[in-house]
This record gives C-alpha cells, sequence and structure tokens, in this order.
C-alpha cells in the first residue's frame, strides 16, 4: 500500500514535468520556435525588405532568392550595422539603407545566418567570431561589398 | 403586462435593425456635419487644393472631381512603415488600373526633399502609372493643412524615425470629395476590406441618376 501511495505521489509530481518536455519536443519537432535571427529580422529588416525577403518593386532589393545574400556573408554585417548613405550632396542625413548600430555581433551573425538559410538563399550560417572579425575590417569589407 | 412589454421591445430592436437595412451596403459619410440655413445637411468635404505630382503636373481637386480616391501621407525615405504602405497601395493601383473612377493620391510630408524629381524617381522604381497614382509636392503648410482636412496626423519630428510623424491610414473619398472610410494601409486585411469598399462606391456612384 505505502509503495503504491509513494509511487502515486511521485506520478503526482512528474507529470508537469513530463508535460512541458512533450510540449518542447513538439515545437522541436514542428519546427515551430521562432528563431533569433527571425526575431531580429521581423523588428529591423521586414517594414521594408517585407515579410518574406520580397523587397518593393526596384526600390527595396528583395532578399529572397538572392544572389547577393548567397555570394556574401559575415561581411554583410559592416552594411547592416552602418546602413547605406543616400547619394546626395545636400541631405546628409538621409539614408538609402537605415544605420543598426545597436545590433551585436551575435545578433548580425543570428540575421545574417537567418538570410542565408531562409527564402531560397541555400547558404552556410556564420559565426558571431566571424562576424567580429569582419567588423574589426569595414572599411576594406565595403570596397569587397561594392 | 410584462410579456407586451418584452413584445413591444423586441419589435423595436427589430425596427431599428430593418430601418439600417439599406444603409449596411452603404458606407457611411465621416467628418463633422453640419446643417444650412435651408435645412439641407452639409458634410465635411475636403477643400481645393493645388499640388504637383511625379510628372510635374498641377493636380487639383479637379482630376479627382466625380471620381472615388484613396489619399495618404508618406516620404520616400521613411524607415517605418511607409514601404509596407507602398506595397499595399500599389496593389490598389494593379487592382484599379483599368477602372478610370478610381484615383490614388499620395502626399509627401517632406515636400523639401521629396521634390518632383525624386517623386519620379520613387515612382519609376515601383512601375507606377502618372494617371493612376500620383505622388504630391507642393508648399509644406498646404500639404499639412490638407493632412488636417484628411483628419489625419502629420507632422516634423526629430525624435521619428526619419524625421518625421504620419498615420498610416488610407483615406476613402467619393466623388464629392467626402470621407467614406479609414483603413491601416500596412495591413493587407484592411486592404481588402478596402479593395470591397472602392468595388461598393463604384457600383451605387453608377446606379445613381
Amino acid at each position: 500500500m505505502t509503495t503504491q501511495g509513494g509511487r502515486n505521489k511521485v506520478l503526482l509530481y512528474l507529470w508537469p514535468i513530463l508535460l512541458i518536455a512533450g510540449l518542447l519536443l513538439l515545437r522541436f519537432l514542428t519546427g515551430q520556435e521562432t528563431s533569433a535571427g527571425a526575431k531580429i529580422y521581423a523588428r529591423h529588416c521586414a517594414n521594408c525588405h517585407m515579410e518574406e525577403g520580397e523587397g518593393l518593386g526596384k526600390l527595396i532589393p528583395p532578399l529572397a532568392n538572392s544572389l547577393y545574400i548567397q555570394s556574401h556573408g559575415e561581411e554583410m554585417a559592416c552594411m547592416i550595422r552602418e546602413g547605406i548613405p543616400v547619394l546626395s550632396t545636400t541631405r546628409r542625413d538621409r539614408q538609402l539603407m537605415p544605420a543598426k548600430p545597436e545590433l551585436s555581433a551575435v545578433e548580425l551573425a543570428s540575421l545574417i545566418s537567418y538570410l542565408k538559410q531562409n527564402w531560397g538563399n541555400n547558404g552556410q550560417a556564420v559565426t558571431a567570431r566571424q562576424v567580429e572579425s569582419a567588423l574589426l575590417d569595414c572599411e576594406s569589407n565595403h570596397r569587397q561589398n561594392r | 403586462m410584462k410579456a407586451a412589454k418584452i413584445i413591444g421591445r423586441c419589435l423595436l430592436i427589430l425596427a431599428m435593425f430593418w430601418s439600417c437595412e439599406n444603409r449596411t451596403t452603404d458606407l457611411p459619410v465621416l467628418g463633422v456635419k453640419k446643417v444650412s440655413d435651408t435645412g439641407d445637411t452639409l458634410y465635411h468635404t475636403i477643400p481645393s487644393f493645388r499640388l504637383l505630382d511625379q510628372d510635374s503636373s498641377l493636380i487639383t481637386e479637379e482630376v479627382v472631381a466625380g471620381k472615388i480616391y484613396v489619399s495618404d501621407f508618406f516620404f520616400t525615405y521613411c524607415p517605418s512603415i511607409c514601404p509596407k504602405m507602398s506595397q499595399q497601395m500599389l496593389r490598389l493601383h494593379d487592382h484599379f488600373l483599368e477602372e478610370e473612377q478610381v484615383v490614388l493620391l499620395s502626399h509627401t510630408v517632406d515636400p523639401d526633399y521629396d521634390t518632383v524629381a525624386v517623386l519620379k524617381e520613387y515612382a519609376d522604381a515601383l512601375g507606377v502609372n502618372s494617371s493612376k497614382w500620383h505622388l504630391l509636392t507642393g508648399d509644406r503648410d498646404h500639404i499639412y493643412e490638407l493632412a488636417a482636412e484628411y483628419m489625419v496626423s502629420a507632422a516634423e519630428d526629430p525624435e521619428a524615425p526619419g524625421g518625421f510623424i504620419h498615420s498610416g491610414a488610407f483615406i476613402l473619398l467619393d466623388g464629392q470629395r467626402r470621407v467614406r472610410g479609414y483603413y491601416d494601409g500596412t495591413k493587407p486585411e484592411k486592404v481588402d476590406n478596402l479593395l470591397n469598399d472602392i468595388d461598393l462606391l463604384l457600383q451605387s456612384q453608377k446606379s445613381a441618376p
């Protein structure tokens, strides 16, 4: 009797843990978990480049099925962080693509990996360490980006 | 006695539904209404305007006279909601390209920067047909006064992304420049509603004598 009672007690305490484990497994299997890169994209990029990276006409370049994204890697961190200046001599305060100086190397690595691995861009993920070293050499990266 | 009261109330509610029946297919006229000396209702109407579009053509109220039009406020270097608004406006542009009774007017809130040349470049990049979608610039005060008449916000604000705040609304107007609806121009499902409402206005305008 007492062992049965003890087993029941264990089950009573164990079931919430089993439930959470089950839910986590389900989330993992269905791929419902939103990656960090997807969240950063939604917050900082989707307004202009749109939800599925489709861009807008010839105004805002698409990031989906993009040769540019496929052929570039961690060096894109410089462009994302510093933005793209407008080609105007009178309005230096305008930017073609706004700068995102607040993004850390880890965030930039998540974002670039997300771009390279979604919407038909079958690329490799980049690491925060690669992004960090790319950020140290933005001057030559800008030349490379062009 | 109690039963009679309940039946009476039910009849009243039914009568209310009945009286509304005709209006469910009709869009309301929005804004402050006034009553003229002769007792007629005067609806809020957008006043005359003089602006230039991307082709440097003078655009006045004459261009939209008797036509259904959608109006919004934006600026070309807007880093926040404008690209989504432009994406949705482009949907309207493509949908009503062949419908002569529908016109689109987008007003820049930064006319100092958004000159005719800048708007032209923007319109060309989107593949805009100039007779369907007019991107408008002109006197700054005139544009801001117009925004107030459309009952939406537009202001310069150094704290805002890009330096300006403006509403993301698409405003629907009828042939008499009366406001018939507001729709969130950044949300595709709200613009679906706008598409339906434009069809509704087109029908009522065509069936009117």
